[in-house]
């Protein structure tokens, strides 16, 4: 496989791999997780700076965590709020700044954004915003930012590295380090404080990679 | 805090001298540094001597991370620049290993991935392994963009900083991590890892410890210079560019121990960036500065030069912080001679004094709100309103000039002054002016002097409005 096309699949893994983290735990996600994080660590992740918030990710993984506590863990952070602070993992929670009449406009943002990728949510209860579909979106661009690459589409490449770093800058990168701070507040939680952590460290540095990989497409086109 | 220092073992190397006492070698590490992980069980920090040339920044990088000790940390002693010298070795391995030690751990913003420069038309076709450097972090909550701070926006010589509704915005990707914004920010809130006070600190004070009994200079050099400094009288201590160096730091070093101190300007590495001027006037400063305090005997060059007398050890706090120069400034006025006045004027000096013209000065205030440091200040009792100011609290950021309303008039001024007297002078009244009271609430309406530039401004035909805005304050006009 082309380099590029390698490093754009090993990015669609890994934001796939964080939306299936997030997601609200299962027996079987969490087996899939764990197999999916011994794939990814084999993909030489040590030559990347996310490594070590990676590591004690997935250090955790390979412990003996339990459904039953990541689920009551998963609760209390994203949905009651009981104990500590709701951090809620949705866009507009952290851009409406407590106004109730801004929400809709973020959410309406978020929409407007997929359907300029061509892209619409289906089959999913989660809002528009919610940080698992905003990285499903990513995984999916990566994906066919790859499969652009081993058809030597490379115009078309080019175009969803930008579609990328633009969709990084409007959404994820704005909010994370916000969700990031929250769920720290929120009192000790081994995996999800873990979890936001590996995350919001793989976006910030997806954001300088894609810029990176951007001059480099430049030069060698 | 475990420091490991590994050496690269290369066969048929001259350069790095063979027994090096707690220095681990590695067989060609430069080249193959996966093997490194062997050698390093349980360290935080790294040190290696390595030949610059044959290391591929990435792969070292990799190895590093994938040993659990953050590559930004590690402090890389040049082959080239011990060539076989025992001693001088240890001096510098001494140094580097005090650096490391005092290292902050960075976070996910501090590092950024980069690609390199010009590739060669083979790298074209294999994409290379990125490599990461530091930028650096804003603290927001001690940020004082809030307030109207924009020094680093002005400092910043690669627009890389935009201030936007008392917020700043940081380009990461126009950044060149020069470090001048380190330096500027006057509340301290722009910090990157690998170049914190105490790390500083502990590293010059550490080659001078090591040097002993012998006397040691100490330069502050480009990190990205192509040359080493050659003389065994001298240790280089890296900093991102020269042209952050403020004029205390080199008095710094000889305040720590240092037998001569130097700023070298980097033009041969040809980084744009124009910052020899500012290396040069920060030595031209920092020799004023000795002049002034009767220490002109004391060494800062702009290259390596003869040793002098240290002026130390005396102990310091922070010399390399926020408040450094003000630290540094007071120790050198207790070690100068006895009723030594140290005053130095220079568009490098790290302190400023605001004047105020009481003629022109209106007492709104607005300076003092917009001051990121508290320099500048009010009190404001029943009927009376003071502007007050700290010259060791103002860094001579100048961002209450452009705010002031009667800029035009020459209210306010900024000089960047370092006078002693003045630090130590405490907290001065600049003006001062009563204030009319609210005829129904009794809150203050303004001060005299802004109801006398408003009558003024006015004019005779509104005496009637006049007298009513001096009789009411902004909640109670047009209440019956």
């Amino acid at each position: 496989m082309k380099p590029a096309a390698e490093i754009a699949r090993l990015r669609q893994g890994l934001y796939r791999f964080f939306a299936g983290a997030f997601a609200p735990p299962q027996p079987v996600r969490l087996g899939e997780l764990v197999a999916a994080a011994e794939y990814l660590e084999a993909m030489d992740l040590s030559g990347y700076a996310f490594y070590r918030e990676w590591r004690a990710l997935a250090s955790l993984l390979e412990s003996d965590l339990t459904v039953m506590d990541m689920a009551a863990e998963h609760v209390r952070l994203f949905a009651s709020g009981t104990d500590g602070v709701l951090c809620p993992p949705i866009e507009s929670y952290y851009r409406s700044h407590g106004r109730r009449e801004a929400i809709a406009d973020v959410v309406a943002a978020v929409e407007q954004d997929y359907r300029d990728l061509g892209l619409i949510t289906i089959g999913s209860s989660d809002p528009p915003d919610h940080l698992v579909t905003q990285l499903e979106i990513m995984s999916t661009l990566c994906a066919r930012e790859s499969a652009s690459r081993l058809m030597q589409l490379e115009v078309e490449a080019t175009d969803l590295l930008d579609a990328e770093a633009r969709f990084l800058h409007r959404h994820l990168t704005a909010w994370l380090p916000d969700l990031r701070a929250r769920v720290h507040a929120a009192g000790p939680s081994d995996f999800y404080a873990a979890l936001v952590d590996a995350v919001h460290a793989y976006v910030t540095h997806d954001r300088d990679l894609i810029a990176g990989l951007r001059r480099w497409s430049g030069a060698t086109a | 805090m475990k420091v490991t220092a590994l050496a690269c073992a290369a066969p048929g190397d001259v350069a790095v001298p063979p027994e090096l006492e707690g220095v681990v070698y590695v067989d060609d590490l430069c080249r193959r540094p996966d093997e490194l992980s062997d050698s390093i069980d349980g360290s935080d920090r790294l040190v290696m001597i390595v030949h610059p040339a044959r290391v591929s920044l990435a792969q070292m990088q990799q190895s590093v991370r994938a040993a659990g000790v953050d590559p930004l940390g590690v402090q890389y002693v040049s082959a080239e620049a011990i060539a076989g010298d025992a001693r001088r070795a240890m001096v510098l391995l001494g140094g580097a290993v005090a650096r490391a030690a005092a290292y902050d751990e960075s976070s996910p913003e501090q590092a950024r991935a980069t690609f390199g420069g010009r590739q060669s038309r083979r790298e074209m076709i294999s994409l290379p392994k990125p490599h990461y450097e530091s930028v650096p972090l804003i603290d927001e909550n001690i940020c004082a963009a809030r307030t109207g701070c924009r020094a680093c926006v002005t400092e910043c010589p690669q627009r890389a900083y935009h201030w936007s509704r008392g917020k700043v915005r940081f380009d990461r990707d126009a950044c060149v991590t020069c470090g001048r914004c380190v330096t500027a920010c006057p509340t301290g809130a722009i910090s990157n890892p690998t170049l914190s006070n105490r790390a500083l600190s502990d590293q010059i004070t550490a080659l001078v410890a090591c040097a002993a009994p012998e006397p040691l200079g100490v330069a502050f050099v480009c990190a990205q210079r192509s040359q080493h400094i050659s003389s065994s009288e001298w240790a280089e201590v890296e900093v991102p560019c020269t042209g952050m160096v403020p004029a205390t730091w080199p008095i710094a070093a000889l305040l720590l121990g240092a037998a001569a101190a130097a700023v070298v300007p980097c033009s041969a590495s040809g980084c744009g960036l124009g910052n020899e001027e500012r290396s040069r006037a920060a030595v031209s400063l920092a020799g004023a500065l000795l002049t002034a305090s009767g220490l002109e005997h004391a060494a800062v060059s702009g290259e390596p030069g003869p040793l002098a007398d240290s002026l130390g050890p005396v102990a310091l706090e922070n010399p390399f912080g926020t408040k450094g120069p003000f630290e540094v400034i007071l120790a050198l006025h207790s070690i100068a001679p006895a009723d030594q006045p140290i005053a130095v004027t220079g568009s490098m000096a790290y302190r400023g004094i605001a004047t105020i013209d009481t003629a022109a000065c209106t007492l709104c205030l607005t300076c003092a709100e917009t001051c990121p440091t508290g320099a500048l200040s009010h009190t404001a009792d029943t009927g009376h309103v003071e502007l007050t100011f700290a010259a060791s609290l103002c860094t001579g950021c100048s961002q209450c000039v452009p705010v002031c309303p009667e800029i035009e008039r020459g209210a306010i001024r900024v000089d960047r002054r370092i006078d002693v007297a003045a630090l130590q002078g405490g907290r001065q009244t600049l003006a001062e002016s009563p204030t009319a009271q609210c005829e129904l609430c009794g809150a203050p309406v303004a001060s005299a002097a802004m109801l006398a530039r408003i009558s003024h401004l006015l004019g005779d035909e509104h005496t009637a409005a006049m007298d009513y805005l001096e009789r009411r304050c902004m909640d109670c006009r047009g209440a019956s």
